[in-house]
């Protein structure tokens, strides 16, 4: 049973098939040609893409014969040279090494000077002329059974080829397989070229590719550079800004210290604290922040005990306007320590609408002023 | 067969060095673009930010009024106070060509009242923001003897320079 890949016949240009003592040759324009050797029907050129079949029965040891041997049992030495100088060129088919044929079918090939036939046991080959071949082949038939399919390839034609049972088609429809092509291209030959030009292309498609990459980071960088340049600020615009933003987070509430300062030192004297030291700071000094910390220190041993400490911390938050909340930090002082917190944002809003209260108020009373001014000059008149 | 191996290389090679170079330049253009994406909003920041640029310049030292002399001098620093650095930003590192800034330190021995008035106007000048300010939180230098009414004060802040070479808001 066939298991080999299919050849297609039609894909030689030049198809010779070397009989016994003859040879049939099909060139690719022009009529079929028989001579006594493959050498005189062939040439140079149509050596170039020639499908050359022959018969090759195994030598006596089972081995294959030479291909070289069996084209020219006599003077095989020109034809290993042809052979050799046209390698892949020449496409050597040898049929005896065809495939199985599936069971209760029988092919054969009537070609050159032979009857060649296959089954699925083995392979056969026997002369015949074209004056004999109906019976030769009649022959052939009655060594199988009436049941077996039979298929035979030749492009001779004779009269009574109707008579016979079997089931005739031309040489183009030889079942060629990959058993019998001797010289058959691997895949590196076959696809040699192909594979070199898709490297090729795909090489010159990936530099396409990535040079218009790099065009375009090109472009994309100069205009990013104009955009800069246009800003005003050139590339460091980032730097700049961020620096004045952190400077202006810095700055917001920069005038807020002394009023801070003076109402402590005003609470301080209006509840009698008997203070020590104070200080006002941010507790963030790397950072920017919404409160300021107070911290005030009595004498030492001024305050004894929470009877004495509570209520000169109360009264010290009740004179102040700015401190938020108070606590008794955990220290061990003889003195007592105090520690505020200042809102600044709130302390910031309201000093401000305080301003613009006192600014609008000024405002009145400036727009009032002419008026009373007249008010009077004309009750000095009267 | 040879035309079928260097065929095969081309193609690895090109997949290979041709795709990590692809990728490559792929991340590059996105980080490219959105640098693009960002010099634009910049552009039209700019706008905006010249005003505020001019402003933060009203507010801050220019580069060389920061001299400790010069400073000494604007403040018209009261007897027995003391202006010095407690840090100094280096104003030619590429870091500093724009905005920098020093720590400093105000310490000695005055009034409140004084004092009070120096905080006042340290708050008023140029640049200069306060941290921290301390009335009698230092011990006075051994030798020296307080009147009744004063105290060692401490202030400490940072003042905030510009380049006005670098820093220039456009036109």
């Amino acid at each position: 049973m066939a298991t080999a890949a299919r050849v297609n016949v039609n894909k030689f240009k030049n198809r010779c098939f070397v009989g016994l003592n003859r040879v049939e040759y099909y060139p690719e324009s022009g009529e079929m040609l028989f001579a006594d050797n493959w050498k005189d029907v062939t040439d140079d050129q149509s050596r170039r893409n020639l499908m050359l079949g022959y018969f090759a029965p195994r030598d006596i040891d089972g081995a294959d014969v030479d291909p070289a041997t069996a084209l020219s049992p006599n003077d095989h030495e020109e034809d290993q040279m042809i052979l050799m100088h046209h390698g892949r060129n020449i496409s050597l088919f040898d049929f005896c090494r065809a495939s199985k044929t599936a069971p209760n079918t029988m092919n054969v090939m009537i070609v050159a000077d032979i009857i060649f036939h296959w089954d699925m046991v083995d392979s056969y080959i026997q002369p015949t002329s074209e004056e004999t071949w109906i019976k030769d082949l009649q022959q052939v038939f009655k060594a199988y059974p009436k049941s077996t399919k039979k298929n035979v390839y030749t492009n001779w034609e004779n009269e009574k080829k109707a008579e016979l049972e079997a089931n005739f088609m031309p040489l183009d429809q030889l079942p060629l397989d990959t058993n019998m092509w001797l010289n058959k291209p691997t895949i590196q030959e076959r696809f040699g070229t192909p594979v070199l030009l898709l490297g090729m292309a795909i090489a010159g498609g990936m530099y396409f590719l990535i040079d218009t990459q790099e065009g375009e980071i090109a472009d994309i960088r100069r205009r990013a550079a104009i955009e800069r340049q246009a800003s005003g600020f050139g590339e460091d615009f980032r730097q700049i800004m961020t620096q004045v933003q952190e400077q202006e987070q810095f700055m917001r509430y920069r005038y807020l210290y002394s009023t801070i300062l003076k109402d402590i030192a005003m609470a301080v004297q209006k509840s009698g604290f008997e203070v020590n030291d104070f200080k006002v700071e941010n507790p963030t000094p790397n950072a920017p922040s919404d409160v300021a910390l107070v911290t005030i220190a009595s004498k030492p041993k001024a305050y004894r005990g929470y009877q004495e400490q509570e209520p000169i911390a109360r009264e010290l938050v009740k004179q102040s306007v700015t401190l938020h909340e108070i606590r008794k930090p955990p220290m061990d002082r003889e003195s007592l320590t105090l520690e505020g917190l200042v809102l600044l944002d709130e302390l910031d809003a309201a000093i401000r609408k305080h301003s613009q209260s006192a600014k609008l108020l000024e405002d009145i009373s400036n727009a009032q002023k002419p008026k009373n001014d007249d008010e009077t000059t004309a009750e000095e008149g009267k | 067969m040879v035309q079928f191996t260097i065929g095969l290389i081309l193609i690895a090679i090109s997949v290979i060095f041709g795709g990590v170079q692809f990728l490559e330049n792929n991340t590059i253009l996105q980080v490219q673009q959105k640098q693009l994406d960002q010099a634009r909003s910049d552009k039209d920041a700019a706008g905006r930010f010249a005003k505020k640029i001019e402003t933060i310049k009203e507010v801050t030292l220019r580069k060389g009024e920061d001299q400790k002399l010069n400073i000494e001098r604007a403040i018209a620093l009261p007897q027995r106070l003391e202006f010095r650095y407690t840090s100094e930003a280096d104003a030619n590192s590429p870091e500093n060509q724009y905005f920098y800034r020093h720590n400093f330190e105000i310490a000695g021995i005055t009034n409140f009242y004084t004092g009070l008035q120096l905080i006042n106007k340290l708050e008023n000048m140029n640049g200069f923001v306060i941290y921290s300010a301390c009335f009698g939180c230092l011990t006075p230098p051994s030798g020296t003897e307080p009147a009744e009414n004063e105290k060692m004060i401490q202030i400490k802040g940072t003042v905030y320079v510009y380049n006005p070479e670098n820093v220039n808001a456009p036109s």
